[in-house]
């Protein structure tokens, strides 16, 4: 876009000289908005001339002259008859087709139409508007073959990204390339959020929740390998490639960019309220053969209690400022922009805000000479709760109705304790979330720089250094308390407070040089050549620091304030390199045949000498079938019909540094610094290979009224690399939550996976009226995940925290079936006659580990009784038939985008919906479990299994976690089949006739309204759940995640 | 030149990338902070420090509910309600599995251990350079030996079959036919590993925290006398005795008492052969959190912990009274209306309350218990505090000692227990006794029976990870039914009590419950966490091969 650019400002010095008519006029856009650097030129003739700063033009045209030519980049190019006329005004219309846009290929740029591998691309237009606080989340339902999902909803949280399904172990987060700066998606290195206590927690945090979309230009989204292998191996799951916006030529522009939105939790769970929970407590306490509780003896005479969810759930504000200013003049452009965004959670004790400031100045300092640099300083805080099954979620739906949230005295509440007991009921969710301070500070500065020499027409040298420095302050600060029901005892009480720090700096700097070749041979002969060398080195420092017991109070949390004897330091530190070579060459015939050659060498620190370099080549190459003559009859028909069939390879090195060799870790211990032998090594460790085939087709028709593409590909890793799942009698295993001292297992190439599918994008201008336009794009992404070996490995665990301390698997990797399949007992209905429980005396069931035995007394965990559940393939007391229960990846995923334009109104309604993939309600081992007492359950709970209600499907209260009625089965899977209405839009633009009387361009009113209902039939609070932590083999599990809020915007975009 | 310039500076750009040309340094990483097997183990400290880890973390996952869970919700020394307490409470009913959270912990923790000691054994002899002078080398594999020991002792006691292993990296590739090894082979297995550590580690050093050669000497004797080898169960014994290494608190120690065993301030006393060595630094994983789990309330704790979720039972605190021993109940429960001035000194000690009944037993965990960080001098966290667990202490080899006296003369033949009627009056036999009685202030005997040795091992070691094993072997070495252990649970009552009301809250009604459990239930099958790995672990033992 740049190079046309360029070529339009020289060209501006070739004046129309010859007398003739004088042609006048203004050249807008659609809108009114006057187009400064639209071309105007005679047809046929050599005249040409450029608008000036306000649009206008003026022309001499030579006798003969016909017709005028307007073009504009972006526009489509408008022919107008000259006939009598002296004046022309033209409002140039958007480009209708993409085959002129610019897409982004990674270390260089190719026209759309041009492309011949996987490319999927989001332009500013297709975002814009959306009040979104992160680029990554703005992808949702818009490029065929990427999925994403909020791995939470809480602000600046993490969001995972896979495109074309999850191929590796060790993260499947793509490649971000953000003007040359490479991030990696899958979190590594220092900034992570620190944790207080125990427990399964989100620490990984959002690569990209720093960045301001307003400040992208476009999205391209490289899919396949013959598009990614230019980025070798660190393309194994896909390449994002994010370029930020440019000033353009003409006068200086000032966008100002506002929302305000408010959120709200659209969706509670019926949890019991207090009759309902004291009659539950009541029939548990038979039930145990405990005493009943004095103050529920009569539950009907009871208040509804405690409403926790709405204790812990509020209305929450956002706003986001953007401010920018871009322009260009003499041979230089720039583009400056400052953004603030505010976000509270819908939970309390949530928040986030950032800073941006960015800028981006090109200049062509000489005719042979161009520079640039663009350049990022954030800044952003985050403010989180504790999380999932530890978390205020978690304890708040659990919580029991009948403790206060605040004591009458403004204290904070909670259950009841008996004397010298344990209290009757968890800790306060309020308290915990807003007395615990756990905030994450960083900052960020990115930049790049590059100098282009052009040392002939056709051969360019470009340099670039990029760099991205990362500083955060991660802190917890577990405060003094003393708290409890009045009248009872302090229920929780800490007299020693604790801070625990963590100052991190990532590092990353990168140096990337190309020689560039462009020359046309005869007419039809085009190619294109790149030889590149690039080097990168990541480093990461931190200093990790806990102190306690704070004499001076709750108040001033630094760590000289700390007991210096209860001191404890670390230091995480490392660093990995990488040097690369690649070539490409792109060679096109005709515009019609096109072929795409690449290949990388990479050395990577990662692995043992020897083992460290491996090579990545790609091809693809594409027929225009609709330049053929035999098509020429229908090119009305079909406007463009391309075919395009690419081949590659790419790796993945993403393993910690070191991984090879085994290490000796220090341990604190009571003798002093102890030293852990970390590892099992593995010298032979060593690239992942990904093998990707596709095929696509790119198609125009009705004289571009519908465009599209579809394509198929499969996608297989090969030797890919994990860490070995090893039993624990090989290197130790975590015990209480604690695997300090544990002998990693080693990390291997091993095992093979593939994902095969389908995707594809249509867009159609269903009306094109002068007044009225209305377009649909429907995107449909499909893709089934198979392991195809484990090296003769055994299947892999994935385990989840159900809270109350059970660690429970319930996914299961195994060959045959897809990565973090769900895994467990199938259900065969509830025992509810004598017969059945008789059957089950002489065949005992035997789900926990040891055979059930039928007996009477409802505390025994192993026990079966009339009302509890039995399952499928029960054969003789050995281990029941465990089952694959279901897929966590969908079916196929999909979006429907319909923009209506009306005058100066348009409306977009963006739908997004997800098909045939499984959940797992993990919250449901506690919330349906009734086999506790003193936590609250679902309203739905209550109904369970009795004599007299011998039709309920919910089995009957049993004693003891884990119990046969508890372990993993296909009770607690539901479908993850959802259709969200996304997003509305209303947007106004003021008529630019009108703007003009207040000094501006144009000025734009919206107001939208995201995830305003899910259709599901999940019945927790968000059928979209993500990974967690990223971690692919424990996907789709809603163990207490932060549901996505509802949200309503106001917003204004003013152009002075 | 003006012309050139521009190919000057590009092929100056292009010399850079020639020249800057990444060196193999550039791709050697090496961990930046922390040492690697090739680089660790070359001076006489580094080798020194390398054992430290066998006495902490890796023993994490046991030291808290699963040691206690163990020994003490089986036993019948503790209670819980079945229902209040997720991660432990099947065990107060003997329905623990194998997938209960604390039977994944115990295994994963124990093969924690065995795995650093493993890493040791076999990295240590071919690292260290010959400027480590050997004494210290072997020194260094001893305590790894001894410490893999008592690893396998706890394994072999709670799971029975387990497989041995020494080498793991042998089996990275083929851990999914890994079989067990019989309970014999694993006695055998540990017996040759003592010998090594009674060789090899320094004598005289228990004091500093690592094990000695004495140390070595009193878990074999241990061993021996679980084996109901009487002969060498006695000769380890009296090795231990008469390296003078050791002594009882309040006995051989003057000055000091039973109490002052589970203080911090008493780390590493005269009495302490084998502990885990904590700290309250580093937070959880690190140090020792039975505090947390069995203190009354966080008013002891001073750090938001103290969960009280286990309760003497009053069965338990009846055998101390029955017993007549104050000085040990004082020492391990704590009583309404007790007082221990160590713990909350800052508002002049702590009084338990009247009303206090953890578990409803009327009653709390005093053993381990040790007060707030200020009590401590900083040495307590939330759920870790600095005070060593015992893994043996010497009063322990005086009753090996009395009771290999006693099996010698008894003499029940293999596979079977001493009878709870044997007596003994052998004048050594009673001495040591005797001198463990005379710190409880408790009259000397002058003859005593089987029941009457298990009972003094049961008041000394109670709610410290002991006596559910003594239950074990009553009825003789690996055993496969347990009449004799069935009886005595049988008559201990795990009920709960009900009624108290104030001013002295001792007008409860005492709930009787005894649960009994079945032969099989005196082995935990092995996590299926595990299993699901390796399904030969549930298939019968292979006898281990020695060679």
């Amino acid at each position: 876009m740049v190079l046309l650019f360029l070529s339009l400002v020289m060209c501006s010095t070739v004046m129309a000289q010859t007398p003739g008519t004088v042609i006048k006029g203004t050249v807008t856009d659609d809108k009114g908005v006057t187009l400064p650097g639209a071309t105007v030129s005679v047809k046929g003739a050599p005249v040409r001339t450029i608008t000036d700063i306000n649009g206008k033009y003026s022309i001499n045209v030579p006798p003969g002259g016909k017709t005028l030519v307007f073009t504009f980049i972006g526009m489509d190019t408008q022919e107008v008859l000259i006939g009598t006329k002296t004046t022309i005004n033209v409002a140039l219309q958007l480009s209708s087709t993409a085959l002129t846009d610019v897409v982004v290929i990674g270390y260089g740029e190719q026209k759309r139409g041009d492309v011949n591998g996987a490319i999927a691309s989001v332009s500013a237009k297709d975002i814009a508007e959306i009040p979104q606080p992160s680029i990554d989340q703005m992808l949702q339902g818009k490029a065929a073959g990427v999925t994403v999902t909020q791995n939470s909803g809480g602000p600046g949280s993490a969001t995972s990204v896979h495109i074309r399904g999850i191929s590796s172990f060790t993260g499947s987060e793509p490649l971000y390339v953000i003007d040359g700066v490479a991030i990696e998606g899958n979190s590594q290195g220092g900034v992570q959020l620190t944790r207080p206590g125990g427990g399964q927690e989100e620490t990984t945090v959002s690569p990209l929740a720093q960045l301001n979309p307003n400040d992208i230009e476009s999205i391209d989204v490289l899919k396949d390998a013959s598009a990614t292998a230019i980025y070798g191996s660190r393309a194994s799951n896909g390449v994002v490639i994010i370029t930020t916006k440019k000033g353009k030529n003409g006068s200086a522009k000032i966008d100002y960019d506002f929302w305000y939105g408010l959120q709200s939790q659209g969706k509670f769970l019926k949890v019991m309220n207090l009759p309902q929970y004291a009659t539950l407590e009541n029939s548990l306490a038979d039930d145990f053969g405990v005493g009943r509780r004095i103050e529920f003896s009569d539950p009907s005479i009871l208040g509804p209690g405690t409403n926790w969810q709405n204790a812990i759930f509020q209305t929450a504000p956002e706003q986001s400022h953007t401010l920018s200013i871009s322009g260009g003049k003499d041979n230089t452009d720039y583009y400056i922009s400052a953004g603030y965004f505010n976000q509270d959670g819908t939970i309390v004790g949530f928040s986030f805000n950032r800073y941006t400031f960015h800028a981006t100045v090109n200049s062509q300092v000489k005719d042979w000479f161009k520079v640039g640099t663009s350049f990022s300083a954030n800044q952003s805080n985050e403010s989180v709760g504790e999380g999932n099954s530890t978390g205020v979620i978690y304890n708040a739906l659990l919580a029991a109705p009948d403790a206060a949230v605040y004591n009458a005295d403004g204290t904070y509440a909670a259950p009841f304790t008996p004397p010298g007991g344990l209290p009757e009921g968890g800790p306060n969710p309020v308290q915990q979330a807003l007395n615990i301070t756990n905030t994450l500070l960083r900052s960020n500065v990115q930049g790049s720089l590059y100098g282009d020499i052009k040392f002939t027409k056709d051969l360019t040298l470009h340099s670039e250094a990029d760099g991205n420095f990362d500083w955060s302050n991660a802190k917890t600060f577990l405060p003094t308390y003393s708290y409890g029901a009045t009248g009872s005892v302090p229920a929780f009480q800490n007299q020693q407070a604790v801070l625990n720090e963590y100052n991190a700096s990532d590092n990353y700097w990168n140096w990337v040089e190309h020689l560039n070749y462009n020359h046309t041979f005869g007419k039809k002969n085009v190619v294109t050549a790149l030889v590149g060398h690039e080097v990168w080195e990541s480093t990461y420092d931190g200093i990790q620091a806990t102190t306690k017991g704070f004499t001076a109070g709750n108040t001033l949390q630094t760590l000289n304030l700390g007991t210096q004897t209860t001191d404890n330091l670390g230091e995480p530190k490392g660093s990995t390199s990488m040097e690369s070579y690649l070539a490409r060459v792109i060679y096109t015939y005709d515009d019609k045949y096109s072929l795409t050659a690449t290949d990388r060498r990479d050395q990577s620190s990662n692995f043992a000498p020897g083992h460290q370099i491996g090579y990545f080549p790609g091809v693809a190459v594409s027929w225009r079938i609709s330049q053929e003559p035999f098509m020429a009859s229908i090119n009305q028909t079909i406007n463009n019909l391309k075919l395009r069939v690419g081949y590659g390879t790419v790796g993945n090195s993403n393993i910690q540094q070191y991984a090879y060799g085994s290490a000796i870790t220090p341990v604190t211990t009571g003798l002093g610094t102890g030293f852990s032998f970390a590892n099992f090594n593995n010298p032979n460790v060593t690239w992942e290979t990904d093998i990707q085939k596709n095929i696509g087709l790119d198609f125009s028709i009705l004289n571009n009224r519908i465009d599209g593409s579809i394509d198929a590909f499969d996608k297989t890793s090969k030797n890919f690399l994990f860490q070995q799942p090893l039993p624990a009698f090989l290197g130790g295993g975590t015990g209480e939550y604690s695997s300090a001292g544990v002998v990693q297992p080693p990390y291997v190439n091993a095992g093979e996976i593939q994902n095969k599918g389908i995707e594809f994008s249509i867009t159609s201008r269903n009306i094109q009226d002068k007044d009225f336009k209305w377009s649909t794009t429907l995107i449909f992404s499909h893709y089934t995940n198979t392991v195809l070996s484990l090296n003769g490995f055994p299947a892999i665990i994935g385990s989840v925290n159900s809270g109350g301390g059970a660690i429970i698997p319930v996914t299961r990797t195994a060959v045959g079936g897809p990565v973090g399949e769900f895994y467990g007992y199938k259900i065969q209905g509830i025992v509810s006659t004598q017969a059945e429980l008789e059957n089950l005396a002489t065949h005992p069931q035997n789900v926990t580990g040891s055979p059930s035995v039928v007996t009477s007394d409802r505390t025994v965990a192993n026990g079966v009784y009339l009302g509890d559940l039995e399952y499928q393939g029960n054969n003789n007391g050995a281990p029941n038939t465990q089952y694959a229960l279901g897929n966590p990846n969908p079916d196929f995923t999909y979006s429907i985008t319909n923009t209506f334009n009306y005058q100066d109104f348009d409306l977009s309604i963006f739908l997004t919906g997800s098909y045939g993939g499984k959940i797992l309600n993990a919250l449901d081992f506690q919330l349906e479990a009734l086999d506790g007492l003193y936590s609250n359950q679902l309203a739905a709970a209550g109904n369970y299994w009795t004599p007299s209600n011998p039709n309920s499907t919910i089995p009957a209260p049993r004693a003891t976690f884990g119990n046969n009625n508890t372990v993993m089965s296909d009770r607690f899977l539901e479908s993850a089949s959802f259709l969200r209405l996304q997003n509305i839009r209303l947007g106004y633009n003021l008529p630019a006739r009108y703007a003009k009387y207040i000094k501006m361009n144009t000025v734009k009113l919206f107001v939208s309204g995201q995830n305003l209902y899910v259709f599901t039939k999940y019945s927790g609070l968000d059928p979209e759940v993500g990974s967690f932590n990223q971690n692919p083999t424990l996907m789709n599990v809603d163990n207490g995640r932060y549901p996505i809020p509802r949200v309503i915007t106001f917003g204004l975009n003013a152009q002075f | 030149m003006k012309k050139h310039i521009k190919y000057l500076i590009g092929i100056g750009a292009m010399i850079g990338v020639a020249t800057t040309g990444c060196k193999k340094d550039f791709f050697n990483r090496p961990p930046a902070n922390e040492s690697t097997v090739g680089t660790y183990y070359q001076t006489t400290p580094e080798v020194q420090a390398s054992t430290n880890i066998l006495y902490a973390a890796p023993w994490f996952g046991f030291n808290g509910k699963a040691f206690l869970a163990t020994s003490e919700l089986l036993s019948g020394n503790a209670r819980c309600y079945v229902g209040t307490d997720p991660e432990f409470g099947a065990y107060s009913n003997y329905t623990e599995g194998n997938a209960t959270p604390v039977v994944t912990s115990t295994w994963n923790s124990l093969y924690t251990v065995i795995a650093q000691a493993n890493a040791l054994l076999n990295n240590l002899p071919t690292a260290a350079p010959a400027s480590v002078p050997a004494s210290v080398v072997n020194n260094a594999l001893g305590e790894a030996h001894l410490m893999r020991a008592a690893a396998y002792f706890y394994l072999v006691r709670i799971f029975g079959n387990v497989p041995i292993i020494t080498n793991p990296t042998a089996f990275v590739g083929t851990f999914q036919t890994v079989p067990t090894n019989p309970v014999t082979d694993i006695y055998k297995f540990m017996i040759i590993d003592l010998q090594f550590a009674e060789a090899n580690c320094t004598p005289g050093v228990a004091s500093t925290g690592h094990v000695s050669s004495a140390s070595a000497s009193g878990l074999l004797a241990k061993v021996y006398l679980y084996e109901q080898d009487y002969m060498d169960a006695k000769k380890e014994a009296e090795k231990v005795i008469n390296s003078g290494e050791f002594g009882l608190l309040g006995v051989d120690i003057a000055g000091l008492t039973y109490n002052n065993l589970f203080q911090i301030q008493y780390n590493n006393n005269k009495e302490s052969m084998i502990a885990m060595q904590w700290s309250s630094n580093a937070g959880y994983g690190f140090g020792n959190q039975i505090q947390s789990v069995v203190a009354l309330n966080s008013t002891i704790t001073g750090t938001g912990d103290g969960y009280a979720e286990l309760g003497p039972t009053f069965d338990l605190q009846d055998a101390f009274k029955a017993a007549g021993d104050k000085v040990r109940l004082h020492g391990t429960i704590m009583l309404p209306g007790d007082v221990y001035p160590e713990i909350d000194k800052a508002t002049g000690g702590y009084t338990v309350p009247l009303n206090a009944s953890a578990q409803g037993t009327a009653s709390g965990v005093k053993k381990y218990v040790v007060g707030t960080p200020a009590d401590n001098n900083n040495e307590t966290a939330f759920q870790a505090t600095s005070g060593n667990t015992y893994i043996m202490r010497y009063a322990d080899v005086y009753l090996i000692e009395a009771e290999a006296i006693l099996g010698l003369s008894a003499n029940p033949g293999q596979g079977h227990g001493i009878d709870t009627n044997a007596t003994s009056s052998d004048p050594t036999a009673l001495k040591y006794i005797n001198l463990v009685r005379q710190r409880a202030g408790l009259t000397a005997k002058t003859s005593f029976s089987y029941r009457d040795l298990i009972k003094e091992r049961r008041l000394e070691f109670a709610l410290e990870g002991d006596y559910w094993y003594d239950l074990q072997r009553i009825d003789g070495f690996n055993s496969s039914t347990h009449p004799t252990a069935e009886a005595i649970i049988g008559t201990e009552n795990k009920g709960d009590s009900y009624g108290a009301t104030a001013p002295t809250y001792t007008n409860y009604t005492v709930n009787h419950t005894y649960i009994i459990p079945t032969d099989a239930q005196f082995i935990i099958p092995i996590p299926i966490t595990d299993v699901e790995a390796d399904p030969n672990l549930v298939k019968p033992p292979v006898k281990y091969n020695f060679n």
